[in-house]
Parts: structure tokens; C-alpha cells; sequence
């Protein structure tokens, strides 16, 4: 069922892209407003009217999250992926960063190694299936950028992640 | 083990000049030298501040010393020759520190001050016609009001290094990063002050992360790293004017900048080809080698005292442990084998142990380590304890912990005798770099 679904985002994505390309001031402002946030503010960036609710779904999905001491994307992730996957093959002067974050256990510039190895977790993801390596930047903040304050184990989960940014286009 | 009101590590309470604060020492030194510093006040007409109470919270801090509250002297002698020493004995003092402030127009002062021999143990002593013994006499001249605690600073260095034989570093300085959190979004500083707290100076702020200060050798530079632009970066900042100047700026990771000994150089870490590895800059030429190789994560380096060798964090062993590279050579040797994780190392300044993180099944502590022998010594003991740095002259690691869910600074003796818990400041104070001995 995956995979119908998976067939149906990519028809909607190359239908869309078609349609989206004669309206890119608008695109550009609208992955310009929601793009450049934290990518936890939902569908707002992707806000043209080719998109499909399951796709506006999946590109808004900007986090991922990671187990502990884990630089792989969990199974679930893959559908998301690939949406971003396939908006960024299609508008080739889109430009992301990813950032990369640990938790807050251990030294500073070690947890920096640590986070880039998750931002090229997702990044690599991203190239395999097909996004030119030069629309992708990899930043680690290490732990420098907690989301959660605490000192357990909800905290720490919410912190090892990796984020998408699309930044502003030419 | 008494609590005590003083002015230690006046904690970076940013704009409050004279804030008093309580610190515990939390594990007294039995060995410690009961001090009396007699207040020079009386004498000090105009002046600003009373030198005395910075040499006697200075000796308080260093946890070396016993110190007594000014309030308990009902006799305040100013000089060797009319100190009742019997008065001194009675409080069970083995030294008493006596002096005097004089105005002497426009601001300026000259002080003088006397470091005497309760007990009279010390046989290099001069001895004036009552028979007071005087380990030190010291005058200054013509100095300015604002110089008086640095002053200050200077005489509790003297003092320490005469009854202690060690040279004292309460005129160095400390590098820091402050952090201010509301809501999502934070701002950070690093700045400088005294080792005691006092003049905090922000000297370079960010809306986004800064980190890893590094002091240059000569104590007027500071390396670190800034997340300006979305991207970490290197820079250099000269403490007095601000200045700064990028220094690398590759993609990928630019970060843990550490100086050579002798200032030429800076060791950093890139992942520009592809992981992280440790990189040295030739700071006159801007040329860049690589000295680490392989796939792992190499980083934070530091440099050993002779210039040969840097010794740095790697998981090439499959956990991170200390190595050190021969950069002659490119050989690496692996120093760290207790436990699943060793981090972070940072040599003493003899050259001989290492303070770094160390994963123990209770969290991370700041550990010591011989480098010549097997096996390591806990210093701290909560649970999420990083960065270490060590005083100049060896004796004393100040490290970040948390107290909640804010940074703040720990401070422990390398000997593991003395801890202080420092207090709590607004806002969080992490990644403490302790300078070289300033001139």
C-alpha cells in the first residue's frame, strides 16, 4: 500500500511541478515564509494550489528523528524523503541546508561530528535518490540548539534530529 | 569548612558591579594555611576599594587558605612592627597579611603591605627590631583607583607563590560563553573577565551559537567558533579592540581551534574532505595541512608542550577516546583505555596528566590522567560535566555543569582536595577557557 502511495505522491509531484512552474514568485515566497522556520510549522511553506493535502503532508515534515548513538533514518521517514526527494529534482535551484543535532551528553565538539553525521544521514538520503549533492548544505550544531531543555530521556529525543531548511532561492 | 561571604568568582552578573555572593566550599583541604588579612582600610581615605578584601577573597578561592570574615579583627595593625603577633595566635592564624592605602591626589594611591610569619616556622625571614618575622614587604606607587584590583590580584599572587611555592594566577583571566534563552530563541556572548568574575566585557555576540574560545599564547587573542552565517566558522578576535578576523570558512565543520605554544600555529578541526580531522594552520603563511587521517571523527585537539605533538579526540576505535599525533612522524598513539568514552582532553601545564571527560555509569565527570600510567582519577562528581580547563599554573580545573536546566561553572582543584560550587548567574555560562599568565 506503501508503494501505491508512494506512486500516487510522485504523479502528483510531477503533475504540480508542471503546474507550479509558471507560478514561481509564488512558490518562491511561499517556501520563502515557511522554509527559512524551524520546519516545524507545518504545511504553511508549501502553500500552491497543485499541491495535494498528502503532499503538502510530507514536505512538511522537516524533522527527523533519531534513536540514540543511531545515524540511520527510521523506516517511516522514507515517504517524506522522498517528497523532498522529488521537489528539489524538480526545482533544481532550490537550495536546502540540513542542520544535524545530538543530544546534550558529552563534549561539545565531538556532539558536532556527531550531528553532521546525522544532517549527511539525510542529506545522502537525499542524493541517492537523485537531488544534485550542490542543493544540499550539511550543518552541525552538535547540542549547541536544544529544542527541550530537560535532562532525561524525552528531552534527549526530541534533541537527536536533523532538520531541513530551504533557503531562498536565486 | 566554613561558608563565607566574599566576592568569589563574582559570577558574570553582567552590569551589577558589587554583587555579594555566598560560595561553599563543599570539600575543605585540611592542609589549608589559616590566613589573616587584616583589613587596610582605615588608611585608605579616598580610595575606591580596599585592597585587602581582594587579597583575602583571592586566598579564599583558591581553597588553599583559610580566611577569616573582615569583621572578626578587633585589632587592625598596618604594619609588621605594631602587630600584637599573640593576637594573631590566638585566632589560631599562621600568617597575617597587614598594609595601608595613601591618597596621594589625583586618584592615585601608593600601598604597602607586609606578609608576616605568625609562627615564625619560616627561616628566610627578615627580622625588624621587635621581632616580627616578614616573609614580604612590598610598597607600589602612584597608583590609579581603577588599578587597585588588579593590585589586589597581584599581591594575593605574590602571597600565594611566597607560602606556597607555586606561581599564583589571580591576575589571569577567563573566557566564556553566555547564553540567554526566551522562548525559541537565544542570544550569546563570549566575554571576558577576571578570574574572580569581575569585569565582564562581552566581546563578541551572536544571535546564533558561538563556541570553543581558545586563548592565544600571548593572552591577547581569543579563537573561536561562530555560527553567524548559518555555518560554522572560524575567527579570531583581538580582546581589546574587537577586531576579528575569519579564519576558515570550508564547508562542513570548522571548529575546536587550539594555538601552539608558540602562537604560530593553529590546530582546528575540518571536515571539508569529507570527516571530521584535525588540521593545522600556519598562521603566518595561512597554509593548511592535515595531520589525522582515516574515516573516523577526529577532533579537539591540543597541542602537548613542546610543540611536537597534538593530542585530540577520535572514534576510530569505535567509541571516542584520546590519541596523540607525532606531527613529524603522522604516527598516532592511543593514551586513553578505561571506559566508552574519553573526550575533550586538555594537557596540565607540566605536561605530565591530562583533565578530559569521562563517561562513568553514574554520567560524564572531568577526570585526571598520568600520562604515563595506567588508569584515572574522577575530579568531579555530577552528571553532565564538560569542558575542562586548567589554571595556568596547574593547580585548579574550572569546568561546566548544569544547576537545572542552565549552565554553570565548577571549579576543582587538580589535586581533587578542594571543589567550590559557583553560583548561578541569569542566563547560562558554558565552554570556560582560563588564560596563559597575563604581563
Amino acid at each position: 500500500m506503501r508503494k501505491q502511495q508512494i506512486l500516487k505522491t510522485i504523479a502528483v509531484v510531477v503533475a504540480s511541478a508542471w503546474l507550479a512552474g509558471c507560478a514561481s514568485t509564488t512558490d518562491k515566497d511561499a517556501l520563502n515564509d515557511g522554509a527559512l522556520g524551524s520546519g516545524l510549522d507545518g504545511a504553511a511553506a508549501f502553500d500552491g494550489k497543485d499541491l495535494t493535502e498528502s503532499q503538502k503532508q510530507l514536505l512538511s515534515q522537516r524533522v527527523f528523528y533519531f534513536d540514540l548513538d543511531s545515524y540511520t533514518l527510521s523506516e517511516t521517514d522514507a515517504a517524506a524523503i522522498e517528497a523532498h526527494a522529488q521537489y528539489l529534482r524538480h526545482y533544481p535551484r532550490t537550495h536546502i541546508r540540513v542542520e544535524g543535532h545530538t543530544d546534550e551528553r558529552g563534549s561539545r565538539e565531538y556532539n558536532i561530528g556527531l550531528g553532521e553525521r546525522r544532517g549527511n544521514t539525510v542529506a545522502n538520503a537525499l542524493a541517492l535518490r537523485g537531488v544534485p549533492r550542490d542543493q544540499i548544505s550539511v550543518v552541525s550544531f552538535g547540542k549547541e540548539k536544544p529544542l527541550a531543555l530537560g535532562h532525561d530521556d524525552s528531552a534527549w529525543s526530541q534533541n537527536r534530529r536533523a532538520v531541513i531548511h530551504y533557503e531562498i532561492t536565486e | 569548612m566554613k561558608a563565607k561571604l566574599c566576592a568569589l568568582f563574582l559570577l558574570f552578573y553582567t552590569g551589577i558591579t558589587s554583587a555579594e555572593v555566598t560560595i561553599e566550599i563543599t570539600r575543605g583541604y585540611d592542609a589549608a594555611i589559616p590566613i589573616a588579612v587584616v583589613p587596610f582600610k582605615e588608611t585608605m581615605g579616598s580610595a575606591p576599594m580596599d585592597v585587602a578584601d581582594v587579597v583575602n577573597s583571592d586566598l579564599n578561592m583558591s581553597g588553599q587558605f583559610n580566611t577569616f570574615d573582615a569583621s572578626r579583627f578587633t585589632q587592625m595593625p598596618h604594619d609588621a612592627a605594631s602587630a600584637n603577633i599573640s593576637y594573631f595566635r590566638q585566632m589560631n592564624a599562621e600568617n597575617a597579611v597587614v598594609g595601608r592605602i595613601m591618597p596621594v591626589g589625583n586618584n592615585k594611591f601608593n600601598v604597602t603591605f607586609e606578609l608576616i610569619d605568625i609562627f615564625k616556622k619560616n627561616a628566610n625571614s627578615t627580622q625588624p627590631a621587635t621581632g616580627n618575622p616578614v616573609l614580604l614587604a612590598k610598597s607600589f606607587v602612584g597608583v590609579d583607583g581603577k588599578d587597585l584590583r588588579r593590585l589586589g590580584h597581584h599581591i594575593s599572587d605574590l602571597i600565594y607563590e611566597r607560602l606556597l611555592g607555586v606561581r599564583g594566577a589571580f591576575s589571569t583571566r577567563l573566557a566564556y560563553i553566555s547564553v540567554e534563552r526566551s522562548g525559541k530563541n537565544a542570544s550569546y556572548a563570549l566575554e571576558v573577565s577576571d578570574i574572580d568574575g569581575h569585569n565582564p566585557q562581552k566581546v563578541v555576540m551572536s544571535s546564533e551559537p558561538l563556541m570553543s574560545p581558545a586563548w592565544s599564547p600571548d593572552g591577547r587573542k581569543l579563537a573561536y567558533v561562530s555560527f553567524e552565517r548559518h555555518r560554522a566558522e572560524v575567527y579570531i578576535v583581538e580582546i581589546a579592540t574587537g577586531r576579528r578576523e575569519i579564519i576558515t570558512h570550508f564547508p562542513g565543520i570548522n571548529g575546536a581551534p587550539s594555538w601552539s605554544p608558540d602562537g604560530r600555529q593553529l590546530a582546528l578541526t575540518l571536515s571539508k574532505d569529507g570527516t571530521p580531522k584535525i588540521y593545522v594552520m600556519d598562521l603566518i603563511t595561512r597554509t593548511l595541512r592535515r595531520v589525522t587521517e582515516g574515516s573516523a571523527i577526529d577532533t579537539e585537539p591540543c597541542w602537548t608542550n613542546d610543540g611536537q605533538g597534538i593530542v585530540f579526540t577520535s572514534n576510530r576505535g569505535g567509541k571516542p577516546q584520546i590519541y596523540q599525533v607525532n606531527l613529524a612522524s603522522g604516527s598516532v598513539t592511543r593514551l586513553t583505555f578505561d571506559g566508552d568514552y574519553n573526550a575533550r582532553a586538555t594537557l596540565t601545564p607540566d605536561g605530565r596528566k591530562m583533565v578530559l571527560i569521562h563517561l562513568t555509569n553514574t554520567g560524564y565527570n572531568i577526570a585526571l590522567k598520568d600520562l604515563h600510567s595506567d588508569g584515572l582519577i574522577l575530579l568531579s562528581r555530577s552528571t553532565l560535566d564538560e569542558s575542562p580547563t586548567i589554571s595556568p599554573n596547574g593547580a585548579m580545573v574550572l569546568y561546566g555543569t548544569q544547576e537545572g536546566t542552565r549552565g554553570v561553572l565548577g571549579a576543582v582543584s587538580v589535586d581533587g582536595r578542594v571543589r567550590l560550587r559557583l553560583p548561578a548567574r541569569s542566563g547560562s555560562v558554558q565552554e570556560p577557557a582560563w588564560s596563559p599568565f597575563l604581563s
